[in-house]
């Protein structure tokens, strides 16, 4: 991050592909879908580099780069709900995406197994989109990013105890959900 | 015990368990059976969370930020100098500030040009008036000078007899 605030093009490339995947899933999982979400992905890492300067050393840069990341995907979801629109690319991606599922990868998993985890991906899917920004926020980076409890509560400004009884509702309310997945019979 | 059971949740969310965790984990089932099933969905659920697939990320996503980063600071042209930087910056980033201030100077320069119209007219105005009542006060001058010979010639009737071989004579002619 220091070469990258001296103007190191290269100290940058390396930092975006070292983060640029979590950034892309956090933003996705917690906005809902695809569309724009490698824009604001990008958007992320553009605002790194403007704010390289005001970047202090001692705290940790996944914090600080999350920090972005989590505002910049709250802002997407609100200016969505201020102006909501069906756009039709959410129609072709769909329509893609049940094309492409016609392929099944017969090589690596069965054909039921494959529909089996497809339904289940959905219906993950669909239990993260239902849960509330936050919970889904501090889940995905719990769970996703492998980011402490301590970590999540910086950058979510809230308690430790906040953050903890934030995934522990993520969590049970995805149980619930999912409660056909999560019997020892559809486990194995 | 339930402490206990939560704690190790807690820790198989985030590492693998040591034997001595999976010692403690067993013995706390075999108190409590109904805990086998909770930690089985427990890490069910996990394992479902984790197998969220990676979202397809585009080749050119580093290109992408590098253009509206490092490289659109090379690409910036060289800062231009006085009247021009002024107009360039004006036209770029303030552009609803120049239309407002081209829009109040027109508005400025209208008034003071229809004001500057008025206090002409009114001048002109003053002028012609002046020249009116002078007019009008040499003519109200002869009109009493001609009033007053009338009025002579009225008194030299009356005091005089009229030359009656002269009155006849320019009769006659």
């Amino acid at each position: 991050m220091i070469r990258v605030k001296n103007g190191d093009a290269l100290a940058f490339s390396i930092l975006m592909d070292r983060y640029k995947q979590a950034v892309v899933n956090l933003v996705v999982y917690t906005v809902g879908d695809n569309i724009d979400s490698e824009d604001i992905a990008q958007h992320v890492f553009i605002r790194v580099y403007r704010n390289a300067a005001t970047y202090e050393v001692r705290s940790k840069f996944t914090t600080w780069l999350f920090t972005i990341a989590k505002n910049l995907a709250l802002n997407e979801i609100r200016r969505r709900k201020r102006h909501p629109i069906d756009s039709l690319d959410v129609v072709e991606q769909e329509e893609d995406y049940t094309k492409t599922k016609q392929y099944p990868d017969t090589k690596t998993v069965a054909p039921d197994d494959s529909m089996m985890n497809e339904e289940m991906q959905k219906c993950l899917k669909a239990a993260l989109e239902g849960l509330p920004e936050r919970q889904r926020l501090s889940l995905l980076m719990f769970q996703e990013q492998g980011l402490s409890y301590e970590e999540i509560s910086e950058i979510l400004e809230i308690s430790l105890a906040s953050t903890k009884s934030l995934i522990f509702r993520a969590r049970d309310t995805l149980k619930k959900t999912l409660k056909e997945y999560l019997s020892s019979e559809s486990a194995t | 015990m339930r402490g206990s059971f939560e704690q190790l949740i807690e820790k198989s969310r985030k590492k693998t368990l040591t034997p001595e965790d999976q010692r403690l984990l067993e013995e706390l089932f075999a108190q409590d059976p109904t805990l086998k099933s909770q930690w089985d969905q427990e890490r069910r659920l996990s394992q479902i969370l984790a197998s969220l697939p990676q979202v397809p990320l585009s080749e050119d996503f580093n290109q992408k930020v590098l253009q509206q980063t490092f490289w659109a600071k090379d690409r910036r042209p060289a800062r231009r100098r006085g009247f021009a930087s002024w107009m360039s910056a004006l036209s770029e980033k303030h552009w609803a500030q120049a239309v407002a201030a081209v829009c109040v100077i027109s508005f400025v320069t209208f008034g003071a040009y229809l004001q500057h119209n008025q206090v002409q007219k009114i001048r002109e105005t003053a002028d012609a008036l002046s020249t009116v009542a002078n007019t009008a006060a040499e003519i109200a001058t002869v009109q009493e000078s001609d009033l007053e010979a009338i009025q002579i010639l009225g008194e030299y009737e009356q005091g005089s007899s009229i030359d009656d071989d002269l009155w006849l004579a320019m009769v006659s002619d």
